[in-house]
């Protein structure tokens, strides 16, 4: 076989839900790396195997039916499999569907690449009562078939010995050559001299292949020909140009369809004559269809997923709420004991304030995520995220959105209470990248559960009679407003036709628990990451912002002398007790009391003189020319300013400007009183502060997520900067409306 | 920087002359039955798309659900794909 030492490179192909994701986790285990091809969102996933002292090299190539560039997964596996040239690709088919399966096999032969045949789901196959002769189709083939089970790992080190003694003999590319008829043989024979005689792309590629490319209109081989080949290319257009007037004229079809057409012919003829046979192969309705005929029925359908979808809210919330709770009492824990270790000063501020509740907030959200991750990865394996997108595509088409995109919508809070950091990224689903960027820019309109608590206090204090038909109202405005405003992205900067909705429906299937935590795993690291870097540097920033530059020496010894008048004003033997606290089970004498809550009124105003000083109170200040349009002051200001941050935050700054010291989430009650008494707000503005709230620029973490999915740093500054305008105006309309029909007094 | 010929419409789909031929969109078809396809009235890159996936001239698949308007579901070379509404009343059938 082979000495040892050697390392191969094996690439796994395969259509989507053929079992490719499921073999590649049993063959590598943990041992895998996931990554994105450069520049692109589309997933790498890299693993190795050791096998008698060769190194298998394992590339999980994207889910494709075809290897013409007609989508960026198709282009994606192609260009690997010619640039790279695998030693052998693993070519993973359904068993249940070989006739559709081996469509993409007769591309990979085709293009002459070595390949082993993994004819995978035989159990599923079998109890359908379907026969295979693996022998037999081997022989046909001539290629290597191994059945395998991806799910229990059946057939997995037969698959690995096979790929292994392959890779070694280092076979040569050796294209099949399969004929299209009457009409496209001519033409590719023709084209096929002409790309012979200028050897073109004929180091790499069959000439017949990138003829057939041709005929297809590849845009991707014809811009190489014309870039290098230009008179060459012409004349390849031309004849293909005139293939396909005549095919028109002559029979109504295109060449695509007649390559197509005689694949499948192919491979009928290779299924025929006992090869594969199917036991009872009646018009017999498989479960998946009866499942199928309740769970797409055009009234049952949307109501078992109405059903379905807030099922998987419930687990996320109810389940997660316990770990979240865990981890923030860790992290307050973490805070309170590095507050009693640390001296007073800036470094201790930096580091309770500043990162450990920074990072705190943000890695908070980590259980959330995953089970958040783990209900999406169930769905998308059983087969039904697929169906919900199919019932949806109409309503979200009509906004410019795809069937898709409501996943992203709830898991971002569209049933009040999500986060849009998951959601963000549960558009990864979406194959398009027009309706992709359109879902992930208004993914965050939605009432996440950082946002909830501020309404909440808001509505606590200014609507107190009607509590949850104010919730909901918000619900409902969240929604319209997240779909509006993709309806006016998509014709605006984001104009194009929809991609038109073509989607293969799996058959239901049972996912693994393994291949569920996998998937789970891999999204909610790649989250965590994120916190240890850029939220971390942000909340730093966000930190100085409200510290610096701190108040004058000036204010400062203005402040001690106030507390030292108060203290003065104690009798001398209790001046100890009223400065450090009485001493535990001692009762306080009323006069000490007294003092103490004088001097703590003190800190909390020099707290509020402190953050009216800071940079952020200062930008606050300056913004008030303009933010008095909506009826916001100062305050509001910074508040909203912090709650770039992170949105809970909102309700600490406010607690700190209003001088009621620190306000923890949760025991706002003070902060909703103060607020309802103090003569600044009304209902008028406190509505106006929702709405801004609501729609204003995502949270940091948000924005983080928004440009790595999208790739592009401007996507993320659009984001802030649209949102806030939009917020910005329509918080002014309802403002103004409002004091214009006489409100808010 | 696409010429012509990549650009256009991929069939014709001319109204036939013959009577008996008795085109319908998919989307106007009877559920539960088997289609021929007669052509497909859309773009290069569209019909390359679906001739990918197994929807082409000449090909026959079974509608399965077509109560549900026009996103509807057909099987064909022994898989079930959603069509949504700007696929489906672009593909011309004939009974077959
Ligand atoms: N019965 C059966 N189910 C399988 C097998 N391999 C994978 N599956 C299931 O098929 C579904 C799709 O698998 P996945 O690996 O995600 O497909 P991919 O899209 O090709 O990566 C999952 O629910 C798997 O649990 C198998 O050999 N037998």
């Amino acid at each position: 076989m082979n000495n040892g030492n050697e390392q191969y490179l094996i690439a796994l192909a395969g259509n989507p839900n053929c079992g490719k994701t499921t073999l590649f986790n049993a063959v590598t285990g943990a041992r895998q790396h996931v990554g994105n091809y450069p520049g692109i969102t589309v997933e790498k996933k890299e693993g190795f195997y050791q096998l008698n002292g060769s190194r298998l090299r394992l590339v999980d190539l994207p889910g494709t039916y075809s290897l013409t560039a007609y989508s960026l997964e198709e282009l994606v596996a192609r260009d690997f499999l010619v640039q790279e040239r695998p030693e052998v690709v693993l070519n993973i088919v359904d068993a249940c569907n070989l006739e559709r399966n081996l469509y993409l096999t007769v591309q990979l032969l085709e293009l002459g690449i070595p390949v082993v045949l993994v004819l995978n789901m035989v159990d599923a196959a079998e109890s359908r009562g379907i026969e295979i002769d693996v022998e037999e189709l081997s022989r046909r083939l001539q290629l290597p078939v191994v059945p395998t089970v991806a799910r229990t790992g059946r057939g997995k080190d037969d698959l690995l010995s096979t790929a292994a003694r392959m890779a070694s003999e280092k076979r040569g590319w050796a294209p099949l050559h399969i004929s299209y008829g009457p009409d496209i043989d001519p033409a590719l024979d023709e084209m096929e001299k002409e790309i012979a005689r200028l050897s073109f792309l004929t180091e790499a590629l069959p000439s017949r292949w990138t003829a057939l490319k041709y005929l297809e209109a590849d845009e991707q081989v014809i811009a190489k020909g014309r870039e290098t080949h230009p008179e060459l290319s012409s004349r390849l257009e031309a004849i293909a140009a005139r293939l396909t007037d005549h095919l028109q004229k002559t029979l109504e079809s295109y060449p695509e369809a007649i390559i197509a057409d005689h694949r499948y012919g192919f491979i009928a003829a290779l299924l025929k004559g006992g090869v594969v046979t199917e036991k009872n192969k009646s018009d017999r309705l498989y479960l998946s269809d009866q499942i199928d005929r309740v769970l797409t029925n055009r009234l049952l359908g949307p109501v078992s997923m109405m059903l379905i979808l807030y099922m998987v809210y419930q687990f996320t919330f109810n389940y997660s709420a316990l770990p979240v709770q865990l981890v923030e009492s860790a992290f307050s824990m973490l805070g309170n004991r590095m507050d009693a270790l640390l001296p007073e000063g800036l470094i201790k501020s930096l580091i309770v304030s500043g990162i450990i509740d920074g990072v705190g907030g943000v890695i908070g959200f980590v259980p959330l995520i995953l089970f958040m991750f783990f209900a999406i990865a169930f769905l998308e394996d059983t087969g039904y995220l697929a169906r919900v997108a199919y019932m949806l595509d109409r309503v979200f088409r009509t906004f410019g959105l795809h069937g898709s995109s409501v996943m992203a919508f709830i898991i971002s809070g569209g049933i009040a209470g999500g986060c849009a950091v998951p959601g963000v990224m549960a558009t990864r689903t979406l194959r398009s990248s027009r309706e992709r960027l359109a879902t992930l820019l208004t993914a965050p309109f939605m009432n996440c559960g950082a946002k909830i608590p501020v309404f909440a206090m808001l509505i606590a204090a200014f609507f107190p009679k009607n509590r949850a038909s104010m919730m909901f109202l918000l619900t409902l405005l969240s929604w319209m407003a997240a779909l509006f405003l993709a309806k006016l992205i998509r014709i605006t900067i984001l104009k194009g036709p929809s991609t038109p909705f073509l989607l293969e429906l799996p058959p239901y299937r049972l996912p693994t628990f393994k291949g569920l935590l996998i998937h789970t795993w891999e999204r909610t690291w790649q989250y965590v990451q994120k916190a240890g870097t850029i939220i971390l540097a942000i909340s730093i920033l966000f930190w100085a912002l409200m510290t610096f530059p701190g108040l004058s020496e000036k204010k400062k010894v203005r402040f001690e002398e106030a507390r030292q008048e108060i203290l003065a004003g104690v009798p001398p033997e209790l001046r100890e007790m009223t400065a450090r606290g009485a001493p535990e089970g001692q009762t306080i004498p009323a006069v000490v009391a007294d003092a103490r809550e004088r001097i703590l009124a003190l800190d909390h105003e020099e707290a509020q003189t402190a953050l009216k000083d800071s940079f952020a109170g200062r930008i606050g200040t300056a913004m008030e020319s303009v933010s008095r349009w909506s009826g916001f002051d100062w305050r509001t200001n910074v508040a909203l300013l912090s709650g770039f941050a992170a949105k809970e935050i909102i309700i600490s700054t406010l607690g700190t400007a209003y001088s009621l010291g620190k306000v923890e989430t949760g025991d706002d009650l003070s902060l909703s009183e103060r607020l309802s008494n103090d003569p600044l707000w009304n209902p008028l503005k406190a509505f106006a502060v929702i709405v801004f709230i609501m729609l204003y620029a995502p949270c940091f973490a948000t924005i983080t997520c928004i440009i790595k999915e999208s790739g592009a740093w401007k996507w993320g500054v659009f984001s802030m900067v649209f949102n806030t305008s939009v917020a910005f105006l329509i918080a002014v309309l309802v403002y103004q409306g409002g004091r214009w029909l006489g409100l808010g007094t | 920087m696409l010429n012509g010929w990549m650009r256009k419409k991929c069939c014709p789909c001319a109204v036939p002359k013959g009577a008996g031929q008795n085109r319908l969109p998919l989307c106007e078809a009877a559920t539960g039955k088997r289609f021929k396809v007669a052509c497909i009235d859309g773009g290069r890159h569209l019909c390359a798309r679906m001739a990918s996936l197994g929807i082409y001239p000449g090909v026959e698949m079974e509608l399965l659900c077509a109560g549900c308007g026009c996103p509807c579901l057909v099987r064909v070379h022994g898989s079930t794909l959603s069509l949504g509404a700007g696929v489906s009343d672009k593909i011309l059938v004939t009974a077959s």
